[in-house]
């Protein structure tokens, strides 16, 4: 009894180490996972034009159960039994050096069914420097991926496949993409993310178009900034020399700028998900802009925004409604042409030259620094609920159609105000 | 020894002998087996039902469920968003802004705040296809919410805009005729 018992023990113990050893052998085989991190560079001319997509810019073809994270810094898509089977990197880092060459270096890691499924899609991927006609250079941020699909049903397991450009399909079980690219800092970049992506930027002392929905961006120091924003969370500046900006729910911050113009065209058609869209009549609209100083401020065309100025040297606005000017220190000139606009100048300077504004059903609010000589000309037929300042006397006029007003001497700056229904308040 | 004990032991040869016939013990077997049978089919039967009954209902399901009519409601809730109310809300404020009159002339100006309106309108006909095609994101999901907020307080704006316009109508009305405000 003790014997056939001692028997069976052994036989048991061999079974159970080989179930253990084939557990760990697939085990492994489950973890085992490729990683390769691709790197491409060549040598360009400084001020060489790249343009490039975003990590997050590839097809999608779902068909079946699956979620997504969209998480703050990565995009997850998960299949029927929440197991992730795309992983991107959802921050897309530019750095700029001092050499003349564009470097791409992309991580990929993943695992597929078998090791030599696995080697195939390793040898398949590869980084391409395409060149536009035009002269750009193409870079894209996934190498030659194309599309993921993702297949699953109510008796099909996830079926997850690479496809490339060359039209070469890769089944995987899993892909992570992580993308980071140098160019030298004089080149002239394009960057086009119209999926969820945060873009970070060093200095770049060339021109940077940004064409980029649903995006937040991160920059630096930028000489000349053309950016076409739609719906874009957060769009972080230090310094931009020169910026046009035309954008659509967008948030735009900025610390420092010399020249920026809004709405001069409407946002580049590449932002929208449908080129049908019409944008009508505003370039700009439904954004907000913080800006800490810029010197030159112009609005070609704006509805329905709401700036917050810091420090303005100039301002000029051609074509405004429903807007919100805040501004808290207004150094030298305003010149606005709007339609229910209101307007908060918090502090005139003393040493200001003119402000011109005409505007309809709209508020005024302006504050002038102490001991400011200016001249206020009221167009007398307008109906405008007015505050004055004591300080502020009325003069006699010659011409019928004003009324006219001075603070000191009247003979410094002067201010014109043809507002019809407005409400007025000077301090 | 008792009769009955005697009685066994003269007839010992003849009672052993006395086997049950085999066809008996046959004809109790195949009743028995037939029996198994019987259950056997009766299990087999109930399986192929149950499995016709899961192709049926998996079939139903398949081409039944409407993957081709993404509307507000699904998408409020696949999204979990029913106790924000968005639906509610902007129909609320599109109700309140139709009771609302002003002067015609003043019509062209909101008509630009309404563009927006119907611009964000479209962008959100995009959500939709993109969801038909792709399947339901939560990046889209985002997008919606963002949509739904950022419609609200257009609303609202369009509302404090009329106030304003009609505010000053009281108090220098002008020529314009008054019309009833379409949203």
């Amino acid at each position: 009894m003790k014997k056939r018992f001692l028997q069976i023990l052994k036989k048991s113990s061999l079974i159970f180490s080989l179930i253990l050893i084939l557990c760990l052998f697939f085990s492994w085989k489950i973890d085992a996972q490729i990683s390769k991190t691709y790197e491409k560079e060549v040598a360009v001319s400084p001020d060489v034009k790249i343009e490039t997509n975003v990590p997050t810019d590839f097809w999608l073809e779902i068909s079946g159960n699956m979620s997504s994270d969209n998480t703050y810094d990565r995009y997850i898509i998960s299949g029927k039994n929440g197991d992730q089977r795309l992983n991107i990197n959802k921050e897309y880092t530019i750095h700029t050096w001092d050499k003349d060459v564009v470097k791409q270096v992309v991580t990929i890691k993943g695992s597929a069914e078998s090791y030599s499924d696995e080697q195939e899609l390793i040898d398949a991927l590869n980084i391409n420097f395409n060149e536009h006609a035009d002269g750009r250079m193409l870079i894209d941020a996934n190498m030659n991926i194309d599309r993921f699909i993702l297949k699953n049903g109510f008796f099909k397991s996830d079926q997850s496949t690479i496809v490339l450009e060359n039209g070469s399909k890769h089944k995987v079980d899993r892909l992570t993409i992580e993308s980071t690219l140098y160019i030298p800092k004089t080149a002239n970049l394009t960057v086009v993310g119209t999926r969820n992506v945060t873009l970070r930027l060093d200095d770049i002392e060339g021109h940077l178009e940004l064409i980029m929905s649903y995006a937040e961006v991160y920059g630096k120091t930028v000489q000349s900034l053309n950016a076409s924003f739609n719906y874009c969370y957060g769009a972080y500046f230090d310094r931009v020399e020169q910026a046009e900006i035309n954008a659509i729910n967008s948030h735009i911050s900025i610390n420092e700028v010399t020249s920026l113009e809004i709405g001069k065209q409407q946002i580049s058609n590449r932002c929208l998900a449908s080129a049908l869209h019409d944008i009508k009549k505003y370039n700009s609209f439904q954004n907000s802009f913080e800006i800490k100083e810029v010197a030159e401020f112009k609005v070609f065309e704006s509805a329905n925004d709401v700036f917050h100025l810091k420090s303005v040297h100039k301002a000029d606005v051609i074509k405004s409604a429903f807007c919100q000017y805040n501004i808290d220190e207004l150094k030298n000139s305003f010149d606005l042409i709007a339609k229910n606009t209101e307007v908060k100048l918090y502090e005139v300077s003393k040493d200001f030259k003119m402000i011109n504004m005409v505007n309809t059903i709209g508020e005024i609010f302006m504050r002038f620094e102490d001991e400011s000589d200016y001249k206020l000309r009221l167009v007398s037929t307008n109906y405008v609920e007015s505050n004055l300042a004591p300080k502020i006397k009325e003069m006699e006029s010659k011409n019928e159609s004003e009324k006219i007003y001075k603070s000191g001497s009247g003979e410094k700056g002067e201010v014109y105000l043809d507002c019809d229904r407005c409400k007025l308040t000077i301090k | 020894m008792d009769d009955f004990e005697k009685y066994i032991v003269e007839n010992k040869q003849k009672l052993a002998s006395d086997a049950v016939d085999p066809k008996v013990w046959l004809e109790v077997e195949n009743e028995m087996l037939r029996s198994k049978n019987h259950n056997y089919r009766n299990y087999t039967k109930m399986l192929i039902a149950i499995i016709i009954s899961l192709l049926i209902a998996a079939l139903s399901y398949y081409f039944l469920n409407p993957k081709d009519e993404i509307n507000e409601e699904t998408i409020i809730a696949e999204l979990n968003l029913a106790h924000y109310n968005y639906p509610q809300t902007v129909s609320l404020k599109k109700q309140k802004l139709s009771e609302f009159t002003l002067p015609k002339d003043k019509l062209d100006d909101v008509q630009i705040l309404l563009q927006q309106l119907e611009f964000m309108d479209e962008q959100y006909q995009d959500y939709l296809l993109y969801i038909k095609e792709n399947g339901y994101q939560q990046f889209i999901g985002e997008q919606i919410i963002n949509f739904y907020e950022s419609k609200i307080s257009l609303l609202d704006k369009i509302q404090k805009e009329i106030e304003k316009i009609n505010y000053y109508e009281k108090k220098i009305p002008s020529n314009s005729e008054k019309v009833v405000f379409n949203i």
